[in-house]
């Protein structure tokens, strides 16, 4: 999926694109992104819905963005992603383009030409920018992988069915199968 | 699973366990290893006479070893994994011991125990001692995770239903469902 490139490219690059048009930029390389399907969008709906209920009960500081939402990964000018779903706890990071480093909390939904890039590329770059906690769901095989980069201790993968505990937030745990009914 | 621990170990400390009882080595961390399953020894088994066979076939260069079998992964002594299968195709890392470098292809299959290294701590070390590919399967979810650390183009989710192509043997298809029955 990246175009065919020798050169690399800077964030102009991606603010220069035609209106409606979207890409992600690793280490200076151009990856462009396919409109999403529905499951996608509903899954990201409700993960939105129900993590920001819990954000508001708890009257906690951290903010979730859904997808298309500007993520300059590194702070420097060779990477921006659009995570799915980006929960921030740090305002410091935020200002009126998005988040600049690392969001605490990323969620990416697979579409069969995200693989790639949900299960390797972007896993690699997470874990090195310090992102705490990353969810890949797969609504093709009905699973999620939990990477507790923060302590290691809670990776796992587990059905859409169970009860996945949140690695950030101890007292919350999201059924995905539940979300969808 | 690692031990409380404060000072790093060294292979000497692997080579000195009681007979019969097993533990890995990974950065001078020690991780015990408990009993495999009969589900996780009929998969290994399965997998590893599909491999051999087709290894066989193509008179092929690669050997394959099946779990306990010693790898250094880093050819140093503060790294000592024994993966469930493994894939050398060169032959100079090979002597009585085990292997001395990555392995070309390695395969895990996970227990409840092992989520947290399959999934995470392996994950990294394997890609980051250029492991060429490594396959996670889950018989809790019916699920394979193929990383194609070579190239980065094939790392994908898979069903244990589906055809899985083999990232570095394009002749070799493998479908962990008809393997089981």
């Amino acid at each position: 999926m990246p175009l065919p490139q020798k050169q690399t490219y800077t964030i102009d690059y991606i603010y220069s694109l035609p209106e409606g048009q979207r890409a992600e930029l690793i280490d200076g390389q151009v990856y462009d992104m396919a409109p999403p399907r529905r499951i996608h969008q509903e899954l990201v709906g409700q993960f939105t819905k129900v993590i920001g209920q819990y954000i508001d009960v708890h009257n906690g500081s951290c903010k979730i963005y859904p997808s298309p939402f500007a993520v300059f990964l590194n702070a420097d000018g060779k990477n921006y992603v659009e995570p799915d779903i980006s929960v921030i706890c740090d305002r410091d990071k935020l200002d009126e383009y998005g988040c600049h480093g690392a969001p605490d909390w990323v969620i990416e939904v697979v579409s069969p030409s995200t693989q790639k890039m949900d299960y390797g590329i972007k896993l690699f770059k997470y874990r090195t920018a310090n992102v705490r906690e990353y969810w890949i769901v797969n609504p093709m095989t009905c699973v999620v992988n939990v990477f507790d980069f923060e302590h290691d201790e809670k990776t796992q993968q587990y059905r859409f069915q169970d009860d996945i505990p949140v690695c950030i937030y101890p007292d919350l745990t999201i059924n995905v199968a539940a979300l969808l009914t | 699973m690692p031990l409380p621990q404060d000072q790093t170990y060294t292979i000497d400390y692997i080579y000195s366990l009681p007979e019969g009882q097993r533990a890995e080595l990974i950065d001078g961390q020690i991780y015990d290893m408990a009993p495999p399953s009969a589900r996780h020894q009929d998969i290994i088994f399965s997998l590893s006479r599909k491999i051999a066979d087709h290894i066989d076939k193509k008179k092929g260069a690669c050997r394959i070893y099946l779990s306990p079998y010693a790898v250094f992964l880093n050819a140093d002594d503060r790294n000592y994994v024994e993966p469930d299968i493994s894939v050398i195709c060169d032959k100079n890392k090979l002597d009585d011991r085990g292997c001395h470098g990555a392995p070309d292809w390695v395969i895990e299959v996970v227990s409840p125990s092992t989520q947290k290294m399959d999934y995470g701590i392996k994950l990294f070390k394997y890609r980051t001692a250029k492991v060429r590919e490594y396959w996670i399967v889950n018989p809790m979810t019916r699920v394979v995770n193929v990383y194609d650390f070579e190239n980065d183009e094939k790392t994908q989710q898979f069903a244990f239903q589906d055809d899985i192509p083999v990232c570095i043997d394009n002749d070799l298809v493998i479908n962990i469902e008809k393997l089981l029955t």
